[in-house]
């Protein structure tokens, strides 16, 4: 198996793990009624490692994954994913990352700006656009930022080493 | 200098795809709101979805619930010796009202078969409330039956792929039902407001309702039998300017804990 390939694996078990995590065990860790986002910080460590197209690619295939099990919402969070994962990519492209709160501040920017875009989706023409962004996308985000930390501290060498070679490289 | 050239061209080829990507991706998922949920093609990732949901998932849901046993046994005890007492109040009741509606010469209640299903997974999200269940292949399970838990209304089945099924909870910001406040029988709309707090909408500023109530579906419309839990009335805001009070009912089910549930074939009766 290539270098390619086995990385492409790795990833896809990861976010099948971050699927399973966010539905299974995001419920039981929840503060009222606010939980993680666990798919989002696999797929910024995707957009932090991998080339814009393959992690934009990889978002919108996972959030039709979670638009699947959503209610009457097909497409909306693989609009918002694929929005948030292309501009984390951007992100990491431009800025030069060395410590792990650059790529931690990164995901949670990102996280605002994914609760941010899904939640107007979500709730257009209705009155509680403000609420619900202030009661769970914002809340959201932070819990997603003290996972991401806990997540990113606890990353592999290789991977950091994809993440710093990636300002230099951009598409690898 | 032509090295240059031509590193420039690649990155300028490597930002147009990308963005090309991005814009296809993005008018496919507008393409897949409007139209995705109107036909049945998706029905293939629902499945995927669910199987690996159930594949992996259950294990961690199944320690999880070992890990609950020891508290939710004794509480279940307890429960039990009260629900035996009320059974028996009931049974009695029962008897009596089936004397008395053979009197007046009405119907008796129908009653539903229960079919059981296990949760298998949670979705809750910005104003969507779901659950995933799984259910036997024979269960003859059809959209908008309702889903019940021993606490009261869970939701509806809102899609069902081969072995699975999507509920959609009495919490999610779609999910209406016809219902009445049991003690004062004051008709009303459920609408779900915000998690696990629903409101009545339609209830005159003069009609008898009191925190405490219990609500519970009217059988107005076709979708839910008469006389499910919806929940209690937590809250209540009345102005004399306005026409309606905003009846503010809390479900008394356990979203987050819920592991089995029963969904009731309206379409057999009994």
């Amino acid at each position: 198996m290539s270098c390619k390939m086995s990385r492409f694996f790795i990833y896809l078990v990861m976010v099948i793990l971050a699927f399973v995590l966010q539905f299974g065990i995001a419920n039981t860790i929840s503060i009222y009624d606010v939980a993680p986002d666990f798919i989002l910080i696999v797929l910024c460590l995707i957009a932090a490692t991998e080339s814009r197209s393959i992690a934009t690619f990889m978002a919108f295939l996972s959030g039709l994954m979670v638009d699947s099990l959503s209610p009457g919402y097909f497409g909306y969070m693989a609009f918002a994913k694929c929005l948030a994962v292309f501009v984390a990519s951007t992100l990491f492209g431009k800025i030069t990352i060395n410590k792990t709160y650059e790529v931690v501040g990164i995901t949670f920017v990102v996280a605002i700006l994914h609760n941010l875009v899904y939640t107007f989706l979500v709730n257009v023409g209705s009155s509680s656009v403000l609420k619900t962004f202030l009661n769970f996308a914002i809340p959201s985000a932070f819990y997603s930022l003290v996972i991401a930390a806990i997540f990113f501290s606890f990353l592999p060498g290789y991977f950091w080493k994809r993440i710093i070679g990636k300002k230099v490289g951009h598409s690898m | 200098m032509f090295e240059v050239t031509l590193s420039r061209f690649f990155k300028k080829y490597d930002t147009l795809r990308d963005y090309s990507l991005l814009s296809l991706l993005l008018l496919l998922s507008l393409i897949l709101m409007f139209y995705g949920d109107k036909n049945e093609n998706n029905a293939g990732i629902h499945l995927i979805a669910f199987v690996m949901l159930d594949k992996i998932n259950t294990p961690i849901l199944a320690l999880q619930q070992v890990l609950n046993t020891e508290n939710e046994n004794s509480l279940l005890k307890k429960e039990n010796a009260f629900l035996q007492m009320q059974l028996s109040r009931l049974k009695e009741m029962e008897q009596e009202n089936g004397r008395l509606r053979e009197l007046l010469g009405f119907k008796s209640m129908q009653m539903y078969p229960m079919i059981p299903a296990k949760v298998i997974g949670y979705n809750r999200q910005a104003g969507i409330s779901a659950i995933q269940l799984e259910i036997s292949r024979e269960a003859k399970i059809k959209k908008n039956m309702p889903v019940l838990s021993a606490r009261g209304l869970v939701g509806k089945v809102l899609q069902v792929s081969g072995r699975y099924a999507t509920c959609q909870l009495v919490t999610d910001r779609n999910f209406s039902a016809a219902a009445r406040v049991q003690r004062s029988r004051v008709e009303a709309i459920y609408q779900a407001k915000e998690e696990e707090v629903g409101q009545l909408i339609g209830v005159h500023h003069r009609s008898d309702v009191l925190q405490g109530d219990v609500v519970v579906t009217s059988g107005m419309n076709s979708l839910f039998p008469v006389g499910l839990v919806l929940g209690v009335v937590t809250r209540i805001e009345k102005d004399e300017r306005e026409l309606f009070q905003k009846v503010y009912v809390k479900s008394a089910v356990e979203f987050a804990k819920l592991e089995e549930v029963l969904i009731v074939n309206t379409e057999d009766v009994l």
